[in-house]
């Protein structure tokens, strides 16, 4: 097996005239990969050597440093890292902002309205999008706790827990629904906030407009009640939280 | 690890990338030696393990450097008998890691030297 351009004929060719199997590869994003390279380190049987770090200002200087031939790898360390709350998480590069807008009008009632302006400012201060269908068919948009959002229900959390992860609204197509859209997506959030040490999950749901169907659902992945509020036009919520 | 180079952005300060590509950082090592690992560390297990698929008892030869040192550790943590090829300075560094013969390539030509070799990692031919 040898790193070179997969269609390296010559070399193929060579290959196979000694009776020797030959493959180029070109490496790829691999969750399952980097999951595996994770437990060898944690196991203490793969140790990445590290020759040394630059700041990402020196660039110049590690490459001259890198054509000694150090033994091991060359970093370069951003000046200041973006602390991992506000990276922004896309399981699907295309969000159907348009498809976005017209599921959430359907359900303004139990969540609330949404503009493109508002739409944009969450995707851009969210901690993990969800989307099924590029967000026309089901789609999720949580916070974390650093969140700027003048929500009463974000900042009743906010008032109570140092840090969580804020489900502002999930949404599913009613022609859609029990298929276990939600749920998956609640699985993958799940999934990235334990990535990111979080240790808690947050939501609201109505009791008036009565929303039984929400609460079930929340109570069935394990979410238990942990206060209420009355809000303004009549609205009243229920606030839920689940430990990760 | 995002795909590389293109949507990888080298030097850029923050990247989107889709969560599947993604995974937590190792536990009990530094940021700057989990920057390292991705792209060297994949690289050297898409090839011993996906296309190799090296198993007990092969041996395996792998060149030093950055895909190497890895790939060497990886192949010694499925079992394999590692061959490493380095010159003579990097000879202990190359023992470190679990190989168990080492050549220097400057005074020995591998390919004269080393027989019945079931996977050759070779990261040296070509870009």
């Amino acid at each position: 097996m040898t790193i070179v351009a997969r269609s390296n004929a010559e070399l193929a060719a060579k290959a196979r005239a000694r009776g020797v199997r030959f493959a180029g590869i070109s490496v790829e994003p691999d969750y399952a990969g980097l999951e595996a390279l994770t437990r060898l380190v944690e196991a203490s049987e793969l140790k990445v050597q590290v020759a040394r770090a630059f700041p990402l200002e020196q660039a110049g200087e590690a490459h001259r440093f890198l054509s000694t031939g150090p033994a091991g790898k060359v970093v370069l360390v951003p000046r200041e890292s973006t602390p991992l709350e506000r990276a922004i998480v896309v399981n699907d590069f295309v969000l159907d902002e348009p498809g976005i807008l017209a599921l959430n009008r359907m359900h303004e009632s139990e969540t609330s309205p949404l503009d493109l302006a508002a739409l944009r400012n969450l995707v851009a201060q969210s901690f993990h999008i969800g989307v099924r269908g590029a967000g026309r068919e089901a789609f999720v948009i949580a916070l974390s706790q650093d969140a700027d959002y003048p929500s009463p229900n974000f900042n009743w959390f906010k008032r109570r827990y140092p840090q969580f992860v804020y489900v502002d609204r999930v949404i599913v197509a009613r022609a859609l629904r029990g298929k276990g859209l939600a749920r998956s997506l609640y699985e993958d959030l799940f999934t990235a906030a334990r990535r990111s040490a979080f240790v808690l999950v947050c939501c609201e749901v109505n009791v008036e407009p009565p929303n039984p169907a929400s609460d079930a659902f929340h109570m069935a992945l394990g979410f238990r009640h942990v206060g209420g509020a009355q809000l303004a036009a009549g609205k009243a919520v229920r606030y839920l939280a689940r430990d990760l | 690890m995002p795909f590389f180079p293109r949507a990888g952005n080298a030097y850029e300060e923050i990247v989107a990338a889709a969560s599947r590509q993604l995974a937590r950082k190792p536990a009990g090592v530094s940021h700057e030696e989990a920057a390292a690992l991705p792209l060297a560390g994949l690289t050297a297990w898409q090839s011993l393990v996906d296309v190799g698929d090296v198993k007990p008892g092969n041996r395996v030869l792998v060149h030093a450097g950055g895909v190497g040192h890895l790939a060497a550790q990886i192949a010694k943590a499925r079992g394999a008998c590692v061959i490493g090829t380095a010159s003579a300075g990097k000879h202990p560094f190359v023992r470190s890691l679990g190989a168990d013969e080492v050549i220097d390539y400057r005074t020995t030509d591998f390919a004269d030297a080393v027989r019945d070799v079931d996977v050759v990692l070779e990261s040296i031919g070509g870009d």
